[in-house]
């Protein structure tokens, strides 16, 4: 019952990082697709890592930092704003529900074999956004390299 | 006789040939995958070795979970090993991995600026005088390299701090993957940790070479040095 009452209490907090590169800069975008168009489109990709917790909210954001971030060469946008902006469209995918995420199952293993955190993660979600860049048919641009990037397999996606 | 404990993860490839090299040059070996690793298997080794390969499946960035289950399973175990005067050599992901562990100098090594993995020999020059990896080494030597992130970057300035503080043991003659300074390797200031992206252990015997009459030593490729003198500074 104590355990029940501790967890009414909880403060629980979904945490968000979009993690980038400082170094990589936008580049053709004709490397996503299987054969090559002629709009001269850039692209760049950000990973956007989204935590479900409860508990020590700001340990919770420590933890997950040292995690997910390399300071040296990456930066990391945490509140809910679009790590890069100015793109003509962008895809954001990411594993399907009841598909094995394999990067989700590595941070997960690393998190449940640390004893005495003083938070709890109930949920992760890793979703993949490629930002494209020039002018075009959005609608039509998107959909191509959506058929190209995202697999409906395992996949499922937005755009945006 | 120097004892060498080579950790394992779940995607390292390379520690059958790392192994293989590490006794040759007279090193009694342990592979140990680091889900059973004690700090006790750290106690025994001289040198402890990080090999190449794809450690948990270079997720979230190549090294980085790696780091994080050493830190879990062996706590404090390598910082005193390194304190205590024993060697750590870390090649290609092992590379990687020692340098987000925080023994050697601080970077990171991401994808290269091709954005591709290249796997091609490179032409490597050996830069600091006191690293005894290199001791046996020609002043210029080629190494088979394959990787997608392995172009070093540092903190603003770090990179020829480095270079001025004889840290880079090795650079590149051409710089295929854009690193800072040409940096292919490397070291703490005494030369005990080392890290480079090139692999060694790949060019053991001149059967490797990819010239068939390469005639740089009748007996070993240069990879073999490497372990070799890792073995006579601690034997």
């Amino acid at each position: 019952m104590g355990g029940g009452l501790f967890s009414f209490f909880c403060v629980m907090a979904t945490l968000t990082f979009e993690v980038f590169s400082r170094f990589q800069s936008a580049t053709d975008a004709n490397r996503l697709l299987y054969t090559p168009i002629e709009a001269k489109l850039t692209y760049n990709h950000t990973r956007l890592y989204t935590v479900e917790c409860e508990g020590d909210v700001e340990a919770a954001r420590d933890y997950m930092r040292r995690v997910l971030v390399d300071p040296i060469a990456q930066k990391v946008e945490e509140d809910g704003k679009p790590a890069l902006s100015g793109e003509l469209f962008c895809i954001s995918y990411g594993i399907k529900k009841g598909a094995l995420d394999l990067e989700k199952e590595a941070i997960l293993t690393n998190y449940r074999g640390r004893q005495g955190l003083p938070f709890t993660i109930t949920a992760l979600t890793i979703t993949q956004k490629v930002y494209v860049f020039g002018e075009g048919n959005k609608t039509a641009l998107a959909e191509r390299f959506c058929k190209d990037v995202c697999n409906p397999a395992i996949h499922t996606w937005s755009v945006r | 006789m120097p004892h060498a404990l080579l950790l394992k993860y779940p995607g390292t490839n390379c520690d059958a040939e790392t192994e293989r090299a590490l006794i040759a040059a007279g090193f009694s070996t342990q592979v140990q995958p680091i889900a059973t690793a004690l700090p006790e298997h750290v106690r025994k080794a001289q040198l402890v070795v990080f090999s190449g390969g794809f450690s948990y499946g270079d997720y979230v960035m190549s090294g980085r979970l790696a780091q994080l289950e050493t830190e879990r399973f062996l706590g404090d175990a390598l910082h005193k090993h390194f304190a205590n005067g024993g060697f750590l050599f870390g090649i290609c992901n092992g590379f990687q991995i020692l340098t987000k562990l925080g023994i050697l100098p601080k970077a990171s090594l991401i994808w290269n600026k091709s954005e591709r993995f290249e796997c091609m020999w490179d032409k490597l020059v050996k830069v600091a005088p006191n690293s005894p990896y290199t001791t046996y080494l020609p002043a210029e030597f080629e190494l088979p390299s394959a990787h997608a992130e392995g172009r070093l970057v540092c903190e603003p300035g770090d990179a020829q701090k480095y270079l001025e503080g004889g840290c880079v043991a090795l650079q590149y003659a051409d710089n295929h993957n854009g690193s800072e300074l040409r940096i292919a390797g490397l070291q703490d200031p005494s030369g005990r940790a080392m890290g480079l992206m090139p692999h060694p252990e790949r060019f053991l015997r001149p059967r490797h070479h990819y010239d068939p009459d390469w005639a740089g030593d009748p007996d070993w490729g240069w990879g073999y040095y490497f372990f070799k003198g890792a073995f006579d500074a601690l034997k």
